[in-house]
């Protein structure tokens, strides 16, 4: 387990890397799915108390993706609005760490989830595979 | 009107979606919370509504212009929201080019914007620049609505002025008065010879000089001032599948030819071979040349007709007396075939032939001379049956082929003679 940390991360880091020299847009979401997927592995180990570093990971994640995508979208023509699409980053990272952190402080309470919990997590699995599948999301051209 | 989820959703809802998994796997809240914000962009960019379509005209400074030319205009666009990220592209056709194709910009709800367009004319033709790809963003960045709007401008693009001074003379006139010399004798400037008077002769038409010298009365016979009627061949069989085509210069030439055909009072038709073209039976004035150039705007180099097809000409549009110049590169079998029948009618016929080889970037040297024995052995085929054939090599001038064409056919006739 403790080898494919590192290599999930790699292969997320990569990806970002491919997508902003090459314009892969593929690379954005892959990138930061192996990196989190990554993240997630290295919480594997029952030992692990809770990790108070998570709303840090969710904020860095996001601002990858934010700043990769607003990279690819330069290849289209400049920002007019720079300072605004700036502000509107800053603004998103920041409502990204509090969510982050109510829900970590949610989570962390010790309380039996028990199957009924469990189930809506599945169920909420299962839609954003098919979101991912189906016809609404398309990549853009 | 096409919906796209930008990178932006895509990413979040796969980083939402191994997170859920990873939760579910681990029985831990850390997934969770880093893919909680992402879930949050995942849930906006599903609920935002679809934007309306946004509305874009298109005013061009000039609407025809010549070939090279660059023609400015404007492009309006009024959206009915606002958006931080607009990109519009407008589609242009080949021929026709734009100094900025792509741009990306904000905009008001319902506030017109304008952005300057340069538009850079390459090649002659009728064009609608269009349809505008415009691709607007969220507030967020997390999905883009595509549409088209087509637009209704309209752009011609005339060939390029070819300086010509020489024509290619018919050797037939017609009835009306023009600029050339008839044949025949009657009323006219230019002398054609003396002869003795004889009773009803008009007085004015005595040379008196002439008279004085012989002893008896001599009168000047004259040729009358005519027009003469020209019917322009256009091989639109000129596609060759490279970056040129014989057919630019077929049609630079052709509204070269009529414009100076017209200008000394001319009658000139044209017969497009092959393709949807019209024909224009043979007139004068100015209406005709404008008719003439608006109809070359059309062509379109066509495919090979293919083996053992067969072009319609129709003669009841050349006049008696008319003559028919054909501006082709000889490439197709049907167009030979039409040109032959054509002169097997007795018709006056002059071909400019753009050499293919002049288009095609043939290498090899042998296979160059291959070609070249060939079209010799068409171009002696042709003459042999009275019709002149001249070579309009690159970087010549059509002045100097016209000329050569003239030459052409003065020496044939003498030989004829």
């Amino acid at each position: 387990m403790n080898g494919l940390v590192p290599f999930a991360c790699l292969i997320g880091i990569v990806a970002m890397a491919v997508a902003l020299l090459a314009f892969w847009e593929d690379g954005l979401w892959l990138g930061p799915a192996a990196i989190a997927l990554g993240y997630a592995l290295s919480l594997a180990p029952r030992n692990v108390t809770l990790d108070h570093g998570a709303p840090a990971v969710a904020v860095g994640l996001l601002a990858a993706v934010e700043l990769g995508s607003w990279s690819l979208e330069l290849r289209d023509g400049p920002e007019e609005r720079m300072l605004g699409r700036v502000g509107l980053v800053l603004v998103v990272l920041a409502a990204a760490f509090a969510v982050s952190i109510v829900v970590l402080s949610v989570g962390g309470v010790q309380a039996d989830a028990g199957i009924a919990l469990f189930a809506v997590g599945a169920a909420a699995a299962l839609v954003l595979f098919a979101l991912l599948a189906g016809p609404p999301l398309r990549l853009r051209r | 009107m096409t919906r796209f989820a930008t990178p932006r959703l895509r990413a979040a809802l796969w980083v939402t979606a191994v997170g859920v998994v990873a939760a579910l796997a681990l029985g831990r809240p850390e997934p969770v919370a880093v893919a909680a914000p992402f879930a949050l962009l995942v849930l906006i960019g599903l609920s935002l509504p679809r934007s309306e379509p946004l509305e874009a005209t298109v005013r061009l400074a000039e609407e025809r212009v010549r070939q090279g030319d660059m023609v400015r205009g404007e492009l309006e666009l009024v959206s009915p929201t606002t958006s931080d990220r607009l990109e519009a592209r407008l589609v242009v056709p080949p021929g026709l080019a734009l100094e900025v194709e792509q741009r990306a910009l904000a905009v008001a709800a319902r506030t017109p914007r304008t952005l300057e367009l340069t538009f850079v004319c390459n090649r002659w033709g009728a064009y609608s620049p269009g349809p505008l790809r415009v691709r607007r963003y969220d507030q967020l960045r997390l999905v883009a609505d595509e549409h088209d709007v087509e637009l209704d401008a309209r752009l011609r693009v005339y060939p390029t002025r070819e300086a010509l001074r020489a024509l290619v003379r018919p050797l037939g006139t017609q009835a009306a008065v023009g600029d050339q010399v008839a044949r025949t004798k009657g009323e006219g400037i230019e002398l054609a010879e003396l002869r003795s008077f004889s009773e009803g002769d008009d007085l004015r038409r005595v040379n008196w000089r002439a008279s004085a010298r012989t002893g008896e009365l001599v009168v000047n016979e004259l040729h009358p001032e005519r027009n003469t009627a020209v019917v322009i061949l256009l091989d639109t069989f000129a596609e060759l599948g490279t970056g040129r085509n014989p057919l630019d210069e077929c049609v630079r030439a052709a509204s070269a030819l009529a414009e100076r055909y017209l200008a000394r009072r001319d009658r000139v038709g044209l017969l497009p071979l092959g393709g949807t073209m019209r024909w224009l039976r043979p007139a004068s004035g100015a209406v005709q040349r404008q008719r003439i150039v608006e109809t070359l705007l059309e062509a379109r180099p066509l495919p090979p007709a293919g083996e053992g097809a067969r072009l319609v000409v129709p003669t009841r549009f050349v006049p008696p007396q008319a003559l028919v110049l054909a501006l082709t590169p000889l490439l197709e079998d049907a167009v030979v075939r039409a040109l032959l029948e054509l002169r097997g009618r007795r018709f006056d016929l002059a071909v400019v032939e753009l050499p293919p080889l002049s288009y095609l970037p043939v290498e090899d040297e042998g296979v160059r001379r291959l070609v070249s024995l060939e079209r010799d052995l068409l171009r002696s085929r042709l003459r042999a049956r009275g019709i002149a054939v001249v070579e309009w090599a690159e970087k010549q001038s059509l002045e100097v082929t016209v000329r050569a064409m003239e030459e052409f056919r003065r020496k044939a006739h003498v030989v004829r003679a």
